[in-house]
């Protein structure tokens, strides 16, 4: 009864209190036409979400049966950041020969997440903190949901909200990391929200 | 008492203008009457059956119709045709009419058709009679009520008389029923056993209770079926869909009619011809009209001529006020301003209301929508105008499509209740012309 | 042909409801005005220089900023006034007097005139503003009791008292009865003590219909049906009420959940924002860090507006239920399955092609390049392998003699006497470790690293506990609490104190330590953590498996 309790904590944090858009500040690494549309939005998350996932398989797995055995840790930094490119680019390969339909509808959002550092903060988080394969796959999935709510929210705020009314030296990136700090300060009545 | 909550307004009522005032005829009889070969825009004209300098007499047939959907004419006073020319028609712009000029006798015509023995009433038989009659739906939208009646023939379930006339001022079906119910009823009972529908309800709203207390002993008496129920007043309950959902619970589905969950709703002045027309063998030839607002010098309930031009109406009712006076047809919500007030009474005018501009609504600046949201909680169709509103002022089109405009029945409870002053009456009917307009592009 | 033109001269509807927005807007204030008095009665003259200071600022910031960016002057409506005047009634009676200004520009600079004023923002101002001073470290948390007047000079001599909310927040009932929470004589901001004539003002606006009763229903039925569901202690019921009557709850669901601009359209949306609201609320207030959860739940909330509104249109007149759901569900079926697989395509290098040829130099230039590109890569990886690897070995003794001085500092601060550390075969489920301390091959004690909850996340500490059951040291690890405020209740003085102890360590009473003031949840999850060390080692059982409860030794 203990594990799934502590998952469900886990799950919890990754969507609400360690947010990874809103309170870790990672994943933003989009292009900027992938937050003006909801449906954008909604596809560059669940392409971010699938490449965590992936990324933080392999990173498990090539930290717990390599890395740590061989005691070559000062080389984690390295192998995660080949590691979260290398299956940014072998996911577009292979979803572009099996999934040409799904390819059509994301390959610039995967390619936009190349260099997302939530990709390669969640395998960090996850080695730094050491969990279990169980805890690594919920907390990457469960950030991967939490920064897709977040971009789809931003984006449909975007749409109702007008960003044209503020000073002109507001007007563009301003404004809108301004909207996404007003995010950021609702969710800072979550830190430190655990299940006890 | 009303089933259930139904969305909607409650304006002042203003009916205790003329509540109490039963129907009179006029002060004096009209000169002249013009009755309009065209009852509405988009109808085939009827074809006169009488020539110019040709005497007539209180219901003859003057008009034949002009295709199978199309209703008789008849002489509502006894006179002279004097001409066949273009009048003002209360809807706005002008049509083809026939003016009679009234000899002041009303002698009868002796050629009138023989009372129908309610109890042995065939269909055809009722459906001849009633377009003989040239009975229209004397609600307000003056579509031929043989055809309705067609539609409707073994296919429903419940007949609901609507005597819920929801906008201020109005009361002429009202004192119909106060003054005349008896007959409106035998009409309701013989309707409803021609078309087979197991209810017969008679909808009232609002406070009629005597009315209804006289009816309901009078029922008791002869021990008819018919049931009379007294809904809360609030507007737009008069509606079609919206009487429907109140009696039965059923709600006509989007683009359909009454029809699809088995009820017929007719107007009680259309009830009354009906009856008039079944049992007196009486085409229609007069109805109720309401003269109110602070404009006249007495408001008072008419039962006049169809064709009396509604100049006539306000002399009968004491004359006019004051000159800026805003003459509506109608009524104050969804009433048709009367720019010439030579237009005549047709069989759907059940008032005319005399505006001052102390009783209309005072126009202040419009201000920006803060979305409190009581548009919608009052549309009675359940949409939404605050989002059209967003979508123009973000002049997105977009999203107009999702929100269901061909339901809008413009009856005016948004622009009513909202704080800001936004005229979303207006703003609805532009979106639905821009909705419909893409959707034929 | 017709030249009947049905319809031109229909005019608007004469007949209107004439409440304009400021008319809307004079009712709330006047809602307001009962707590407001109370809250004098309460507090003192120095609410009415608080509230003068907050609508002021206000008002002069949105007229300021308007004839600044040359827009019409709009204070006349009156929203300016009611930020003002909410902004105060959320300020507790001893905040400085350049609070409410800081909040009440930034709420209408910021979050209400950049998005374009007056029915264009999309969180609450005053609310937004008021969250805005909770992130300052020991602001907004210096409560005093009712009927203590303070002066309009100076705070200094104020007598800090503990709210409701904060009992609650332990999981116990306070001490106040609950009329005394009903009428308002306890610690508290200046609108959310009196539940009484908040209630009052919450019916006058809902007779002059200027709100509806769905959002506060929703709100606070939803709050009453979790916390009477899941109560802490023995009487649900009182649990429940004191948990509706005790902080910004009552204030928020009918003053700022309310709020035209950020709440939902429809009625539906209206009861979905209020269950929302209240879920988040009971949420906070369980399981969050800080003791009071209104706010951040409605301002969450206020974020997902877009959504609730798309969820909340009414059913279309005349369609069955779920008509938009089952539409919705339809095009995401479709579009899924539009996606199909493919098998791929395999190229692999041919050397003879399919019609006889050979393959030409062109194709062994291609081979060239990826070779040239792969390659270079491979050769920056290898250099930089090599580098890592060269630091790492030089480093290497380094490193790990630093590492040794670090485990010797951890062994000193921790059990003084020991001079090293080495493992045990002893597993706890609630221990990251537990390590024995020997000092000449004798052993003097264990050392159990544990991770408690503090404010800001999880902490990691050491706590070493010798063989009588008493602490020997204690050393934090690793934590995530605020620099200068988390941080106060970690320094050596403040562990000092619990070295010596037995037992199980009370926040107050027999056997406690003095929580640090502005670090009570850090000090808190330090005591915890000390406390299930010392139990550990109670419970070590050479032959069994630990298990572990939490409560007294």
């Amino acid at each position: 009864m203990k594990i799934p309790f502590e998952l469900a904590g886990i799950a919890l944090a990754a969507l609400l209190s360690e947010n990874f858009i809103l309170v870790k500040c990672l994943g933003l690494g989009v292009r900027e036409q992938a937050l003006r549309e909801p449906k954008d939005a909604f596809r560059t998350g669940y392409s971010l979400t699938l490449v965590m996932v992936v990324t933080a398989l392999l990173g498990w797995l090539a930290d717990n049966l390599i890395l740590v055995r061989f005691s070559l840790t000062y080389l984690r930094t390295l192998v995660f950041t080949l590691l979260a490119l290398s299956v940014v680019a072998g996911l577009r390969r292979v979803i572009r020969a099996c999934l040409p339909e799904l390819s059509r509808r994301i390959d610039e959002n995967l390619a936009s997440i190349t260099t997302n550092c939530a990709a390669l903060g969640v395998v960090l988080l996850i080695s730094q903190r050491g969990y279990g394969l169980g805890a690594a796959l919920v907390f990457a999935l469960c950030g991967g949901i939490g920064a897709t709510v977040v971009m789809v929210s931003y984006a449909s705020l975007g749409e109702e909200v007008d960003m044209e009314s503020c000073p002109k030296v507001f007007r563009g990136v301003p404004i809108r990391l301004i909207t996404m700090g007003l995010m950021a300060m609702a969710m800072v009545g979550f830190y430190g929200l655990h299940l006890n | 008492m009303g089933r259930m909550t139904l969305c909607g307004i409650h304006p002042a009522s203003r009916k205790r203008y003329t509540r109490r005032k039963p129907l009179v005829g006029p002060d004096t009889p009209p000169e002249r009457v013009f009755i309009p070969l065209e009852l509405c825009a988009g109808c085939v004209p009827a074809i006169p059956t009488v020539k110019v300098g040709e005497r007539v007499l209180v219901g003859q047939t003057i008009a034949k119709p002009g295709d199978e959907n199309g209703v008789a004419l008849h002489a509502s006073v006894s006179g002279t045709v004097e001409e066949i020319r273009d009048c003002p028609h209360p809807w706005g712009g002008s049509g083809p009419a026939i003016v009679i000029r009234n000899d002041g006798a009303g002698l009868l015509f002796d050629g009138l058709p023989d009372p129908v023995d309610p109890a042995h009433l065939v269909p055809q038989v009722l459906l001849d009679r009633v377009r003989q009659a040239g009975i229209v739906g004397m609600g307000g939208d003056a579509h031929p009520t043989h055809v309705k009646i067609a539609q409707a023939m073994g296919r429903v379930d419940t007949l609901i008389i609507d005597a819920a006339e929801c906008e201020p001022y109005c009361t002429a079906d009202q004192r119909l029923l106060a003054d005349r119910g008896d007959l409106v009823l035998q009409g309701a009972l013989a309707l409803g056993q021609a078309i087979r529908a197991k209810r017969v309800v008679l909808a009232a709203q609002g406070d009629q209770i005597k009315t209804v207390e006289k009816l309901e002993r009078w029922l008791l008496k002869k021990k008819i079926s018919v049931e009379v129920v007294l809904l809360r007043s609030h507007y737009p309950l008069g509606e079609e869909k919206q009487i429907v959902r109140a009696i039965t619970g059923r709600e006509v589905p989007p683009g359909g009619a009454p029809v699809d969950v088995k009820c017929l709703v007719l107007n009680a002045a259309t009830v009354y011809a009906v009856s008039e027309a079944m049992l007196r063998g009486r085409p229609l030839t007069h109805r109720a009209v309401t003269v109110s607002g602070r404009g006249v010098v007495r408001p008072r309930n008419l039962w006049v001529p169809i064709g009396t031009p509604l100049r006539d109406l306000i002399q009968s009712a004491g004359g006019m006020r004051e000159e800026k006076a805003l003459f509506l047809v109608g009524g104050p919500m969804r009433g048709v301003e009367q720019k010439d007030l030579n237009a005549p009474v047709l069989p759907d005018t059940n008032s005319l209301v005399c505006m001052l501009p102390e009783e209309r609504a005072v126009s202040s600046p419009q201000t920006p929508c803060v979305r409190c949201g009581r548009c919608a909680a009052a549309c009675p169709m359940r949409l939404v105008p605050a989002f059209v509103v967003k979508a123009f002022r973000l002049n997105d089109m977009g999203r107009l499509k999702g929100l269901h405009l061909q339901d809008c029945l413009q009856c005016g409870c948004c622009t009513y209740i909202c704080p800001s002053q936004i005229p979303l009456m207006d703003l609805m009917r532009k979106a639905r012309t821009i909705v419909e307009g893409g959707d034929r592009a | 042909m017709s030249r009947i033109r049905s319809g031109q001269l229909r005019r608007p509807p004469q007949m209107s409801q004439t409440s304009g927005i400021s008319a809307i807007m004079l009712d709330v204030l006047v809602a307001l005005i009962p707590a407001w008095c109370m809250a004098i009665f309460l507090y003192g003259f120095r609410v009415v220089v608080l509230t003068a200071v907050s609508v002021a600022t206000c008002v002069l910031c949105e007229y300021w900023y308007e004839r600044l960016m040359k827009r019409p002057i709009t204070i006349y409506d009156l929203s300016a006034c009611v930020t003002g005047l909410m902004l105060a009634m959320t300020m507790p009676v001893t905040a400085p007097y350049w609070a409410p200004m800081l909040g009440g520009a930034f709420a209408i600079i910021v979050v209400k005139q950049f998005y374009g004023g007056l029915g264009r923002n999309f969180l609450n101002p005053a609310l937004a503003g008021r969250m805005l001073l909770t992130t300052f470290p020991m602001l907004m948390t210096n409560w005093t009791d009712a009927l203590h007047r303070v002066s309009v000079f100076s705070t200094v001599d104020v007598v800090a008292a503990a709210t409701p909310m904060a009992y609650l927040h332990e999981g116990v009932l306070p001490p106040h009865r609950l009329s005394q929470l009903l009428l308002g004589q306890q610690a508290g901001s200046l609108g959310e003590v009196s539940a009484f004539m908040l209630l009052l003002g919450g019916g006058y606006l809902v007779l002059r219909r200027v709100i509806s009763v769905r959002i506060p229903l929703s709100f606070l039925g939803t709050v009453a049906v979790l916390t009477l569901l899941f109560p802490q202690g023995n009487d649900p019921v009182r649990w429940m009420l004191t948990q509706m009557l005790s902080g910004g709850l009552i204030f928020g669901a009918i003053f700022m959940a309310t709020d035209y601009t950020t709440s939902p359209v429809t009625p539906k949306g209206h009861v979905l924002f209020g269950v929302g609201c209240g879920v988040l609320t009971f949420l906070l207030r369980q399981f969050g860090s800080y003791p009071e959860g209104v706010g951040w739940a409605i301002l969450t909330m206020n974020g997902s507006v877009w959504l609730v509104d798309r969820a909340g249109i009414p059913r279309r007149f005349g369609d069955r239920a779920f008509v938009p759901t089952r539409h919705f569900l339809a095009r995401a079926r479709r579009s899924v399955s539009q996606i199909k697989f493919v098998r791929p395509q395999l190229k692999l290098p041919h050397f003879v092609k399919a019609d006889g040829s050979v393959a030409g130099e062109a194709h062994l230039d291609q081979y060239r390049a990826w070779g040239k590109s792969c390659g270079v890569l491979a050769a920056v990886i290898a250099v930089v392998v090599l580098g890592l690897n060269g630091l790492s070995q030089l480093t290497g003794l380094d490193t790990a003699r630093a590492e040794l001085v670090e485990q010797r500092e951890l062994l000193r601060q921790v059990m003084p006497e020991a001079s090293y550390r080495s493992e045990t075969p002893y597993r706890s489920p609630y221990a990251l470790s537990i390590t024995a301390g020997y000092s000449d091959d004798e052993m003097i004690g264990y050392c159990v690293e544990v991770q408690t909850h503090g404010f800001g996340g999880p902490i990691t500490m050491v706590v070493g506990v010798d063989l009588d059951g008493k602490v020997t040291g204690v050393a934090v690890t690793d934590h995530s609490e605020t620099r200068n405020m988390g941080t106060k209740a970690m320094e050596k003085d403040y562990l000092d104190q619990y070295v010596g102890r037995s037992g199980t360590i009370r926040m107050s009473g027999s056997n406690c330590v003095d929580a640090v003031s502005g670090a009570t949840a850090t000090s808190k999850a330090i005591t915890a953590g000390v406390n299930r060390a010392l139990a550990i080692v109670a419970n070590l059982d050479p032959e069994d498996d630990q298990s572990y409860e939490d409560g007294e030794v």
